[in-house]
């Protein structure tokens, strides 16, 4: 059915998009919400974060945008998404670092008992944002490439902040 | 341990990582079948990675109760539906025009003798009228308005700029397209003459930035010079074409060194819009942006540099057959790696489409030319 106006508003396209939509809601919000956490939202934001990211998504939908692949997408969208809203807020770790700390701080962190594990943290949190960042990307099975597309950065970039990030986490804990 | 030279760390990363190419795959195969430290290497590159995977996995948040999308979704399209189409908008703008030109009319009659006074704020004017004379006003002078407060335009973010720049950036739309990034109180890319493909690719890498894309479609359909339209009906000059082994030689030599040249300048077109927008970073408010911004720069230099270097060998037989002074004995000019490179253009130009044997000064601008984008790229 052809909306008034000409535009495709039968229930049976708005249907199927939401339904799209839902279903790489259930699938990819758990690791979206950990990787704006990771980059430094409070878990409230990032959970809005996430959302309005899957929100953006059946937008653009809507809007008949072409998207090749959801999941990168999402993921560039809640990147772009994330940095705005902490360019936004008043840094909490320049007030006080502790405010900050990741949700495992506490009883938590009890459960990264090893040495070696407690280094390797402690060298993750030394990583610069960029690093950090293409490590977490990295961790989620993206390719070199798709981080690139993430990030808004080059692949060679990339693979040189990966480089890096790996040298500093082997330093933390050799062999 | 092998004997050949050890593959680059960031190489065997790669290949660790599933990324290698076919080729550089092969290479770092051969090597490792026979060089126990790279293996090695290998090895504790996987075992950082499974430590920082199980460190992640107990900084892991704790899922938050995730409430269903649908309502929200219900919302938007009810709000998309409920506002006016493009269609609409159509048939709304001339009533919308009327409206507005009765409104500033009416506003140019009530005010005009008090613009006669100090304030000088602008009001569109409308175009000038034959009606006859309106009768002078008998009614009471009505206290004076006062001038609406200029307002201040929204601060340019700049966080946003660089971000935007960077997303274009990615997709290769700063080499040279027809894409601006421009401000009237928000950011608007303007992309003049592109086809729905490419439009949709900057959207999509634009995605979720405060930034909107604005297609233009110029009246005149006929393509936009390049950098170096003015050599493709070049005419060599016939003892070069003899020195460098015949008319077909001496044109593939030349569109090759025309190629090169066209990337070379297009990355001087982006360093230079780069250091126009952003003279110093400080003016960029966040860290992680200044390094975007660092990374653009980083990008295009160490593309410009090996498009130099291409220039330096693919020149040569050139160079040797006008007994150009060696690049290396030449001082290069003081010059921005963006007019490093358009001198190089000139020169390149000149030489190659010059109808006799080029001259010493020729040669000699070559060399300097060449040295000066070579310092450039350092």
């Amino acid at each position: 059915m052809t909306g008034p106006i000409g535009l495709d508003h039968s229930p049976n396209r708005s249907g199927a998009l939401e339904q799209r939509v839902t279903a790489v809601y259930l699938q990819s919000r758990g690791e979206i919400y950990r990787y704006v956490t990771a980059i430094g939202l409070d878990s409230a934001t990032a959970q809005e974060v996430t959302q309005e990211a899957f929100l953006r998504l059946h937008a653009a939908l809507c809007d008949r945008h072409t998207i090749r692949c959801d999941r990168a997408w999402l993921f560039t969208v809640a990147h772009n998404l994330a940095l705005n809203t902490k360019a936004r807020m008043l840094t909490l770790d320049e007030l006080d670092p502790d405010l900050h700390s990741s949700p495992a701080d506490g009883p938590e962190r009890l459960l990264v008992t090893g040495e070696r594990l407690k280094r390797v943290r402690e060298a993750v949190e030394s990583l610069s944002p960029q690093q950090r960042q293409c490590l977490e990307l990295r961790a989620e099975g993206f390719r070199y490439r798709e981080i690139a597309e993430i990030l808004g950065l080059a692949t060679s970039t990339v693979g040189e902040f990966l480089r890096r990030a790996m040298q500093q986490l082997r330093k933390a804990a050799p062999g | 341990m092998n004997a050949c030279r050890h593959p680059q760390q960031a190489s065997l990363l790669r290949f660790a990582d599933g990324e290698t190419g076919f080729v550089e795959g092969w290479r770092v195969r051969g090597h490792l079948r026979n060089c126990s430290s790279c293996r090695a290497e290998i090895a504790a590159m996987q075992s950082a990675m499974m430590d920082f995977a199980m460190v992640r996995s107990h900084w892991a948040p704790p899922e938050p109760d995730w409430p269903s999308l649908e309502p929200r979704m219900a919302e938007q399209r009810s709000a998309r539906l409920l506002a006016p189409q493009p269609q609409a908008r159509i048939l709304l703008r001339p009533l919308v025009v009327i409206a507005l030109g009765a409104v500033v009319l009416a506003a140019a009659i009530l005010l005009i003798p008090f613009n006669q006074g100090a304030h000088t704020a602008k009001i569109p004017t409308p175009a000038p009228v034959s009606h006859p004379p309106v009768p002078a006003r008998q009614t009471p002078r009505p206290e004076p308005v006062k001038p609406p407060r200029p307002t201040t335009p929204p601060t340019p973010d700049r966080n946003v700029e660089v971000r935007a720049l960077a997303a274009i950036h990615r997709i290769g739309a700063d080499l040279g397209e027809p894409v601006a990034l421009t401000y009237d109180g928000g950011w608007t890319i303007v992309a003049t003459a592109l086809d729905p493909e490419r439009l949709d690719e900057i959207r999509d890498a634009l995605a979720g930035l405060p930034v909107r894309v604005r297609a233009s479609h110029p009246p005149s359909a006929e393509p936009l010079p390049g950098p170096s339209a003015g050599l493709i009906h070049r005419q060599g000059s016939a003892a070069l074409e003899a020195a460098l082994g015949g008319r077909a030689a001496f044109e593939t030599l030349a569109n090759d060194i025309l190629e090169q040249n066209d990337a070379l300048l297009a990355r001087a077109f982006a360093l230079r819009n780069l250091d126009r927008r952003f003279p110093s970073a400080a003016a960029i408010p966040g860290a992680a942006e200044r390094q975007m911004l660092h990374g653009m720069r980083q990008d295009h230099l160490r593309a410009y540099a090996s498009h130099a270097r291409r220039l330096r060998r693919l020149t040569g037989p050139i160079r040797d057959a006008i007994q150009a002074p060696a690049t290396g004995s030449v001082r290069p000019p003081s010059l921005s790696p963006a007019d490093a490179a358009f001198e190089l253009d000139r020169v390149l130009s000149s030489l190659l489409a010059s109808s006799g044997m080029p001259t010493s000064q020729q040669a000699a601008e070559l060399s300097a030319a060449l040295a000066a984008v070579t310092a450039g790229a350092q």
